[in-house]
C-alpha cells in the first residue's frame, strides 16, 4: 500500500472569523492494522505502538444498551500475528528505529524524526488530556498536550473475518490549536486541548468541537474517495499544459482514489474568555453549546463566531473577595433550557434558562455540608469537584473531588444519594500530595451507557469502576507490563495497613506519576477508552 | 501525615507555590491559585492561634512572675534576676499589643511610620489600570485598609529576601489583609492583623496580585 505523504498547509494567524484550512492525508483508515509487520516486534516488547485488534467472541450485530455485564469480565488480549486480540493499545512516540514497523499509522508523520525520543521517555506534548467517544461509539477522539487531536474508528464487521470486528484504527490526525502569545497581556497561551465534545452526525462528514485554554474551534472531518481526473488547462501531475496542444475538450470525470481524511476548521469561536477554559458541552438542540471559564460561562451559536451570549457570570466586584471558581459545566441530556455547573467550593448549581438573561440565580443548589471531623489543611482542596457529568436518562447528577464520586438525584438537593470512596487510603497522604502538586490533579468520571456503571480515575495507572445496582467495585489496571496474552484484567487492591498480601499494593509503593484523568466508555456497548499520560488503552469486555 | 505538617513549613511551601505559578507556561492559573490560598489561610489561622496561646501563656507566666516579685520584693537580692525575664515578657508583651505571628520580625517593632504605599492593578477584564496610595499614619483608616480595595501589584519575587523567613511572615500580613473574602468573621484578629501588616508595609510595599 502507498506509503500516506502528509500535507500540512500553514495558514495564517487565528483571525476572528477566519477559517483556517489544514489537510492530512492519512493511509487507508480501516485496512491499516492488517498492514502490522513483525509480530516478533510485538512479542518481543521491543515496539512500543502496539496494536491489538479486538476480538468479536460472537458475531452478532451490535445493539443499543445491552444488559449490563459483570464488571470483572474485562479481557485484554494482546494479539500476535493474525492472533485473536480483544483490545487495543496506541502508544505515542516509538523511537526512531521502530518507526518502520509503525511508521504508517502513527499520528508522528508530521514532526520530524529529530524530535522523536526513544521509547522509554515521551515528550509532555503526547500526553493525552481528553479522550471522547462520539455519539455513536463509532469514532473515538483523543486530544493532546501539543494541540493535537486523533481519531479513533471502528472497524465495520466483516464476514470473512469476524473476530477482527470492532478494532479502533486511527482515522484523521489533525493539528487543532497551536502555541499563542498574548501580547497584551504577556500571556502564552497553551496549546493544550483541554476538552473534545462530539456533534451528533448529521451528514457524511463527523463534527467535533475542540477547545484549548481560551478558543473553540469546529472541525470537520470528512472523507474523500473520488478525485476529478481529466482538466483542460493541466495535465495528470499538475503542469500546465501548452495550450498550442490542446485538440479537444473533454469533461474531468471522478475517477476513485485512495480514500483521504481531510480535517478543516470550520468556525473558529474566539475572544468571549479572559480566564482559562475548563468546559464545553453541546445543547440537545444541537444549535448551540456552552464554554466555561473560570468565573463565566458563554453560550454560542454553532453558526456564529463573533457574538456569544454571557450566562453565568460569578465574578466578584473586587477580585479580593473572589471565593469559588467554576469548575464544570454542562448541558442536561434532554432539556435543552437547563444546565449545571460545578464550583471548587463542592457545590453544584442547576440553572434554567428561561427565567432570566443572565442564570446567575440557580434553580436548585447542590451542596453537602462538611463533616467537621475531617477538617484539614487541604479540606477546601479535597472538596473542590473536578468533573460533572449528567447521567444519560437525566435524573442523576455524577460529581468527582478529589476523593470520592457523588451521585446525585436531581431532585434532592440537600445530599448526594451515593458516595463513592475512590482512594480513600490518600486522605492521610495529602501533605505530600500538597507538596508534589498532585492535590490538584483533575479527575474525571464517566457513566456506562445504561447508567449502571460509573468510572473514574486514580494513580499507578489505576482505575475504578462502580457498579450502583451491586454496590460492587472493582479497581484495574492499564499497563501492559502486566497483561499476558488471552488476560483477562486482574483485579487489584491497595493495602492500606498491616500486612501486605501477595497481590496487593501498598499505599507508598503507588506511582504518583501515573494517573489516569481521562476516560470515556461507549455509548452502548461495554467499550472504554483509558488515558494513561501518554498511552490509550481500549478495552472491551469478554462475550462469553 | 509523614511530611512536615506544622503551620510555618506549610506557609512556605504554599508561598512558593504561589510565586512559581508566575512563571509557568499558559499564565497564571486562578483556581489552583485560589486553593494555594485556601491552605495559606488555613495554615495562618492555626498558626496564628498558636502563638496566640504561646503569647496568652507567657501572659499568665508574666503575671505570675509579677505576684512572685511583690512577694519578694522584700528581698533585693533576688529582684536583679526577676528583671531579665521581666524584660523578656515585657517585650513579648509589646509584641503581643499587635499579635498575630509577626513577633519575631524586627519590622514588626518599628513604629509605623507615615509610609505612604501605592498599589495598582490591572483588571484583566476591563484591561483598567487603578492605582491606590494609603497612608497608614492615619490610624482611622488603618481599620480601614481592610476593607478598601487595597489590590496589589505583582512583582519582585526574583528578590533574594523573599526567602527570609521574616519577609515570608510579612508576606503573610499583608496577604492577609487582602482576599479579605476569605477570611473568616473574627473581626478583632483582623483589624489587629491589619494594623501590623500596615506597621510593616514600609518594609515590605509588594505582595500577591489577586489577578
Amino acid at each position: 500500500m502507498r506509503v500516506p505523504v502528509l500535507h500540512k498547509q500553514l495558514g495564517p494567524s487565528h483571525r476572528q472569523g477566519e477559517v483556517e484550512k489544514r489537510t492530512v492525508s492519512v493511509g487507508s483508515p480501516g485496512r491499516v492494522a492488517r498492514t502490522l509487520d513483525c509480530a516478533a516486534c510485538l512479542l518481543s516488547g521491543a515496539s512500543d505502538a502496539v496494536i491489538i485488534a479486538p476480538r468479536a467472541a460472537d458475531t452478532e450485530a451490535p445493539s443499543p444498551p445491552a444488559p449490563p455485564r459483570s464488571i470483572s469480565d474485562w479481557l485484554w488480549r494482546r494479539q500476535c500475528g493474525c492472533g485473536a486480540p480483544n483490545a487495543s493499545l496506541f502508544t505515542r512516540l516509538p523511537a526512531p528505529e521502530k518507526m518502520k514497523c509503525f511508521s504508517r499509522y502513527l499520528p508522528y508523520l508530521f514532526r520530524p524524526p529529530s524530535t522523536i525520543l526513544s521509547s522509554t521517555c515521551h515528550t509532555e506534548a503526547d500526553i493525552i488530556s481528553t479522550v471522547e467517544f462520539n455519539s455513536t461509539g463509532e469514532l473515538l477522539a483523543t486530544g493532546d498536550k501539543g494541540g493535537r487531536v486523533v481519531v479513533f474508528q471502528r472497524e465495520q464487521e466483516s464476514k470473512t473475518q469476524p473476530h477482527r470486528r470492532g478494532e479502533y484504527n486511527v482515522y484523521s490526525t489533525f493539528q487543532s490549536h497551536e502555541p499563542e502569545f498574548d501580547y497584551l497581556k504577556s500571556l502564552e497561551i497553551e496549546e493544550k486541548i483541554n476538552k473534545i465534545k462530539w456533534l451528533p452526525q448529521q451528514n457524511a462528514a463527523y463534527f467535533l468541537l475542540s477547545t484549548n485554554d481560551k478558543t473553540v474551534k469546529l472541525w470537520k472531518i470528512s472523507e474523500r474517495d473520488k478525485r476529478p481526473e481529466g482538466y483542460n488547462l493541466k495535465d495528470e501531475d499538475g503542469r500546465i499544459r501548452d495550450p498550442s496542444t490542446i485538440t479537444s475538450l473533454r469533461v474531468p470525470v471522478l475517477q476513485p482514489m485512495d480514500l483521504m481524511v481531510e480535517a478543516t476548521a470550520r468556525r473558529i469561536f474566539s475572544n468571549a474568555h479572559t480566564y482559562h477554559i475548563n468546559s464545553i458541552s453541546v445543547n440537545s438542540d444541537l444549535q448551540t453549546f456552552i464554554s466555561t471559564d473560570d468565573l463565566r460561562v458563554n453560550l454560542w451559536n454553532l453558526e456564529i463566531t463573533d457574538r456569544s451570549f454571557n450566562i453565568v457570570d460569578i465574578k466578584p466586584a473586587n477580585m479580593e473577595e473572589l471565593t469559588e471558581v467554576i469548575t464544570s459545566a454542562e448541558f442536561h441530556p434532554q432539556q435543552c433550557h437547563t444546565f449545571a455547573y460545578s464550583s471548587s467550593k463542592g457545590s453544584i448549581r442547576l440553572c434554567d434558562m428561561r427565567l432570566a438573561a443572565l442564570c446567575d440565580k440557580h434553580c436548585k443548589y447542590f451542596e453537602e455540608p462538611e463533616d467537621p471531623a475531617t477538617r484539614s489543611f487541604f479540606s477546601e482542596i479535597i472538596s473542590s469537584i473536578s468533573d460533572v457529568k449528567f447521567s444519560h436518562n437525566g435524573r442523576y447528577l455524577m460529581t468527582r473531588d478529589y476523593l470520592t464520586v457523588k451521585v446525585w438525584d436531581l431532585q434532592m438537593e440537600n445530599k448526594p444519594v451515593e458516595t463513592y470512596q475512590v482512594h480513600d487510603y490518600l486522605r492521610g497522604k495529602l501533605c505530600s500530595l500538597y507538596e508534589n502538586d498532585c492535590i490538584f490533579d483533575k479527575f474525571e468520571c464517566v457513566w456506562n451507557g445504561s447508567d449502571s456503571v460509573i468510572m473514574t480515575g486514580s494513580y499507578n495507572n489505576f482505575f475504578r469502576m462502580f457498579d450502583r445496582n451491586t454496590k460492587r467495585d472493582v479497581t484495574l489496571e492499564a499497563s501492559r507490563e502486566n497483561s499476558k496474552p488471552r488476560a483477562i484484567l486482574k483485579p487489584r487492591k491497595v493495602c492500606v495497613g498491616g500486612k501486605r498480601r501477595k497481590d496487593e499494593i501498598s499505599v507508598d509503593s503507588l506511582d504518583f506519576s501515573k494517573k489516569i484523568l481521562h476516560t470515556t466508555w461507549h455509548p452502548y456497548e461495554n467499550i472504554i477508552a483509558v488515558a494513561a499520560t501518554n498511552n490509550l488503552y481500549i478495552f472491551q469486555d469478554k462475550v462469553n | 501525615m509523614e511530611c512536615a505538617v506544622d503551620a510555618q513549613s506549610l506557609i512556605s511551601i504554599s508561598l512558593m507555590k504561589i510565586h512559581n505559578s508566575r512563571t509557568q507556561r499558559g499564565g497564571i492559573k486562578l483556581h489552583k491559585n485560589l486553593l494555594v490560598s485556601y491552605v495559606l489561610r488555613n495554615a495562618r489561622q492555626v498558626f496564628i492561634k498558636e502563638k496566640y496561646a504561646e503569647i496568652y501563656r507567657m501572659q499568665q507566666y508574666d503575671e505570675v512572675l509579677t505576684v512572685c516579685s511583690e512577694i519578694q520584693q522584700l528581698n533585693p537580692l533576688e529582684a536583679e534576676e526577676e528583671e531579665q525575664p521581666r524584660a523578656a515578657c515585657c517585650v513579648e508583651e509589646e509584641a503581643s499589643a499587635q499579635p498575630a505571628a509577626r513577633c519575631r520580625t524586627p519590622c514588626a517593632l518599628e513604629p509605623s511610620s507615615a509610609h505612604c504605599s501605592k498599589t495598582t492593578v490591572l483588571d484583566l477584564d476591563t484591561h483598567v489600570v487603578t492605582t491606590f496610595g494609603s497612608s497608614i499614619s492615619d490610624v482611622e483608616e488603618v481599620s480601614d485598609f481592610c476593607h478598601k480595595r487595597a489590590k496589589r501589584e505583582d512583582c519582585c519575587f526574583s528578590s533574594p529576601e523573599f526567602t527570609d523567613t521574616a519577609n515570608i511572615s510579612n508576606l503573610i500580613s499583608i496577604f492577609g489583609s487582602g482576599f479579605s473574602g476569605l477570611l473568616s468573621r473574627q473581626a478583632d484578629l483582623e483589624q489587629i492583623c491589619s494594623k501590623q501588616a500596615l506597621a510593616s508595609l514600609g518594609a515590605w510595599t509588594r505582595a500577591i496580585v489577586a489577578f
